[in-house]
């Protein structure tokens, strides 16, 4: 590739030329219109070429910079599409998602290596043969085995079937428990629990075969509708503590009540309990590869936290949980860590149902508490009782759907031998206040609570080698909190484990990002992973990474257009490509101990003048519009002047849509939303090159016109704003060249009265990375270039210090205008 | 004749209507079709787009019509359409229903279409795919094929008239325009 590459024309050369050489953003069709077989050409017989040969056969065959980029465009797009549309549309529906509900709590079935076990099968399709059992697929990975979809071959049915993990097999005492376990589930025999059909071993390897479900969990219900209605909660609540008392009765307790193991049959939404005595809620805490614990105990019950003795009743409390799940969408104790969870188990009180779901009515609300009573005696006291109660209060809520149910006013006697449990102070325990020490029986350190758990069986002490090494660490640390912070934050001031578990709940505070391909972001991730590298610029970026990998931030969620998640590095205009968000958010997110959430809305190539103008800034004048139709009719010559207006302020308004979009659906956006509303906290405004290219002289009018109006489409008035200011090679910037007029204009808006304490100016010449900017000047190095710039002057030469620090200083203006409009 | 065959036919004569006659009836097909076979299901039996496209074709179009008027292209065109849009509302319904609003009755059958995309993404490529439709609609009518369809490529060209190796070049052309579409923004 020649260097520098045709589109990084030097800056100066850039300043003096034509726009259109700029804007490598803006419509590319249009522009290409009259080539487009050219670029098809080009493009079939470059991908047919060596990559290494493509740039000397683009540079002999693109007669223009704009036809290159775009077969560039093609041809990147074409080498990264992996199985991009290689599959049909439709493929099979893969059973984990529609069979046994288990499978999606589990880890994927990623390989079948681990299937050595199975006996070879003679049937085309299938992995194996386990005893009499045809294997067709992994359901699931749990903690202490696999379990497959097979056909039995003897009966014809299709069943769920439960392998111990061969490596534990070798393990007698792991193979007892998994028997012990496998024959007390058997022996219960009801509508609402999953049916054993036989426990057995295979070569040395014990297994058991159940009824396959075909349906949905609870929990995939609940992740795509949120909570349920008043009558299907009672109905599934009645048939869990139904299932419940059954088992009871054999004297077997779950001990892993959660919506994942209630199993909704298709259609009907039978409910079937699956896994009694078979699986331990702390199967589900995995530690991922970045440290952080995954899936927490949400469901336990206090007394399972503290590693006590648990009977029948933990169950209940369970039961109270899944409730509580089905009337607000969520579980009622959700911290970051497991150990977080547990804590909130034991000492805290949930947020009351009604503020998250006023539809619930008291009655039930009444039910729930109860169940979640901390203390085992202040529970009902059996499942049946539970059971029997939810199903008097559906029917009356058939027949009298208006009147209020008052059926548990006065609660059965429970059955003799806990005379005082709660006939007397049925509320007293779930009515505690929310950081009330927990009495004493609880104020046992909860570590030691949870090392009986994590080390009270054999098998987990032989499954969970690894994770119960890193929980170890943790327990001998002395400083739980910071030691069980997740890991995907490192460093971060202020971490929210260290604040009141209520800033999860409080509502998310929101920032847009708009401007252009500079806020969209043009630096290379590439260049940064390889200056965090080097010592000399290490420490700057360090804290964006942390064990070899980047740092994944949960608490900043973003959003720009199709691109979501935590933030990261990628989140750029294109995906190797990172912006201002990434420092911005982790500055924002370090302040607030609540959940952040970026929506970035930026374009390449825009105008304030035109792309972004406001209402108040109104119609352009007409001779403007005539021109701008004279341009559109050399594409379509039926282009009218209502065709040409309606490109003024089209950027303006998608941002505004994208906004409330995002907005009104975070839900759907952000799994880990959980209904806590949310907070317009602030509007970062970094465009400009453009605009300083066109020289408008209503720039500075039509800056403060757009702060007001964002303001009032957002319903946000005094909303805190950061202007970036354009800093672009700031050496060879002239007083009253373009560009020294342009950063002038800029700052007047900003310095207005009106906006003094409520919008900040930060200055970009800063920033401008003078070293990369040398490289460029040099020519023909191209091997130093790599190390130190990633893009065009006018996209500050996607330097990785550059985009790190004009987020970072952008970050700090906005919390500097959040402290002082605290103050006032 | 059966109702198809003689749409099929119609639209061979060049009647501009008959084509709007067809995509009803082999939408209903499918999804009939689809839910006949999932219900039927044996173990480690697979529903590809493929078998269900074809298996309409053999219930719904009679064989010793068929070379006459391109049958199978006019077929294979109307059944990709029906399956786009059958993926393409699914895929809103997802999207609505995860909005919390609707509670709408869902229909099974397509519930367990499962696509191989997800929801947000197929709606991203139906949206490419329109533009792209605008500018190409030969290669786009092949994408539709392939994708939606099932089609191979030999099976894709055929169905459009065209050799497979133009088919192909546009294969390559038409993944990478929608790859670089639904990534650039």
């Amino acid at each position: 590739m020649p260097f520098p590459p045709t589109n990084l024309l030097p800056v100066a050369e850039a300043r003096t030329g034509k726009k259109s050489h700029f804007c490598i953003d803006t419509d590319w069709e249009s522009v290409l219109d009259s080539q487009r077989l050219t670029v098809e050409e080009i493009f079939i017989q470059a991908v047919q070429k060596d990559p290494a040969d493509r740039p000397a056969f683009l540079a002999a065959t693109c007669t223009d910079s704009k036809l290159r980029t775009r077969v560039e465009a093609l041809l990147k797009a074409h080498d990264t599409a992996g199985n991009f549309l290689d599959g049909p549309a439709v493929r099979p529906a893969p059973l984990a998602d529609t069979k046994d509900g288990r499978a999606g709590d589990s880890d994927p079935p990623s390989a079948h290596e681990s299937l050595e076990f199975l006996a070879h099968s003679d049937t085309p399709g299938r992995l194996g043969l386990l005893a009499h059992y045809e294997i067709l697929e992994i359901l699931g990975r749990g903690g202490m085995g696999i379990v497959l979809r097979g056909v039995d071959v003897k009966l014809n049915r299709v069943v769920a079937i439960k392998v111990l993990a061969p490596q534990l097999a070798a393990n007698a005492l792991a193979r007892q428990r998994f028997q012990r376990e496998a024959q007390a589930a058997a022996a219960v025999s009801h509508d609402h629990v999953v049916a054993i059909h036989a426990v057995d071993e295979w070569n040395g390897l014990p297994y058991l075969a159940m009824e396959c479900v075909s349906g949905l969990s609870l929990q995939q219900k609940l992740d795509t509708g949120g909570p349920l209605q008043l009558a299907q909660i009672l109905r599934i609540g009645m048939q869990i503590a139904s299932g419940l008392a059954a088992a009871h009765a054999q004297g077997l307790v779950h001990r892993d009540i959660k919506p994942a193991n209630i199993l909704l049959e298709n259609a009907v939404e039978r409910v079937k309990i699956t896994y009694f005595g078979l699986a331990r809620s702390i199967d589900d805490v995995r530690i991922t590869q970045a440290g952080a614990v995954h899936g927490t105990p949400q469901y336990m019950s206090p007394e399972q936290a503290q590693g006590e003795r648990v009977d029948q009743r933990s169950d209940l409390f369970s039961l109270g949980s899944v409730l509580y799940a089905m009337c607000t969408g969520r579980p009622p104790f959700r911290g970051e860590t497991g150990l977080a969870v547990l804590k909130r188990v034991c000492d805290d009180t949930p947020r009351p149902i009604r503020e998250v779901n006023p539809d619930i009515p008291e009655a039930l609300v009444e039910i729930v508490n109860r169940l979640l009573a901390k203390n085992p005696d202040a529970r009902f006291q059996r499942a049946g009782e539970v059971a029997e109660l939810l199903s008097r209060y559906l029917a009356h809520l058939q027949q009298n759907p208006l009147t209020p149910f008052e059926g548990q006013g006065q609660p059965q006697p429970p059955d003799g031998d806990r005379p005082s449990a709660f006939g007397r102070m049925p509320m007293a325990e779930s009515r505690e206040p929310r950081h009330l020490p927990a009495r004493a029986r609880l104020r046992r350190p909860l570590l030691v609570g949870a090392a009986v758990i994590l080390m009270g069986s054999a098998v987990l002490a032989v499954l969970e080698g690894a994770r119960i090494t890193n929980w170890t660490g943790l327990m001998t640390s002395g400083n739980e909190e910071a030691a069980a912070a997740p890991k995907t934050r490192p460093g971060a001031p202020g971490s929210r484990a260290n604040h009141g578990p209520g800033a999860v709940d409080r509502p998310v505070k929101v920032f847009v990002l708009a401007g252009d391909s500079n806020m969209a972001g043009r630096a290379k991730v590439s260049l940064l992973k390889y200056q965090a590298n080097q010592a000399q610029t290490k420490k700057r970026f360090q804290h964006l990474i942390h064990d070899g990998k980047w740092v994944v931030r949960e608490d900043v969620w973003i959003k720009y257009f199709k691109k979501k998640g935590n933030l990261t590095v990628g989140f750029g205009q294109e995906t190797d490509r990172f912006g201002p968000e990434l420092e911005f958010g982790h500055v924002v997110g370090d302040y607030f101990d609540e959940q952040v959430l970026l929506i970035k809305t930026s374009w390449g190539g825009n105008t304030l003048n035109r792309d972004f103008r406001s209402p108040s800034s109104g119609r352009p004048p007409q001779e403007v519009l005539e021109k701008e139709r004279k341009e559109l009719q050399k594409f379509n010559a039926k282009a009218t002047l209502a065709d040409a207006e309606r490109t003024y302020g089209a950027l303006y308004r998608e941002m505004l849509k994208e906004v409330r979009e995002t907005l009104a659906n975070l839900g759907e956006h952000f799994p880990g939303y959980r209904g806590q509303g949310f907070e317009i906290a602030g509007f970062v405004y970094f465009s400009g090159w453009n605009d300083m290219l066109e020289a408008n002289p209503f720039y500075e009018k039509q800056l403060a016109n757009l702060i007001r109006d964002v303001r009032r489409d957002l319903k946000a008035p005094n909303l805190p704003f950061v202007i970036g200011q354009l800093g672009v090679d700031p050496d060879s910037v002239q007083p009253g060249s373009n560009d020294g007029n342009f950063r002038v204009a800029q700052a007047a808006a900003a310095r207005l009265p009106e906006f003094k304490g409520n919008v900040k100016l930060v200055e970009t010449d800063p920033f401008w990375d003078r070293e990369a900017h040398a490289v460029l000047k040099q020519q023909n190095r191209k091997d130093e270039w790599d190390k130190v710039a990633s893009d065009a002057g006018y996209h500050y030469l996607g330097s990785a210090k550059t985009f790190c620090a004009i987020g970072k200083a952008f970050g700090e203006a906005m919390i500097e205008l959040l402290r002082s409009g605290t103050k006032n | 004749m059966s109702e198809v065959t003689q749409i099929l036919d119609a639209i061979g004569r060049g009647d501009a209507h008959a084509s709007e006659q067809l995509l009803p009836v082999i939408y209903q097909e499918l999804r009939h079709l689809a839910a006949k076979m999932l219900a039927e299901e044996s173990a480690g039996q697979t529903l590809e787009a493929t078998a269900l496209v074809h298996e309409a074709y053999v219930r719904l179009v009679d064989a010793e019509a068929e070379p006459k008027w391109n049958h199978r292209g006019h077929f294979f065109a109307a059944a990709a359409e029906s399956m786009r849009r059958i993926l393409v509302e699914k895929a809103r319904r997802k999207q609505r229903v995860k909005h919390g609003g609707e509670h709408h009755r869902v229909e099974i059958d397509d519930e367990r279409l499962v696509c191989s995309v997800p929801a947000d993404q197929i709606l991203a490529l139906d949206e490419a795919l329109e533009r792209f439709d605008q500018e190409e609609p030969e290669k786009a009518q092949l994408v539709k094929l392939r994708f939606f369809a099932g089609l191979s490529i030999e099976e894709a060209a055929e169905a459009l008239g065209i050799s497979r190796a133009t088919a192909s070049r546009h294969w390559t052309y038409a993944r990478a325009w929608l790859h670089d579409a639904i990534s650039a923004d």
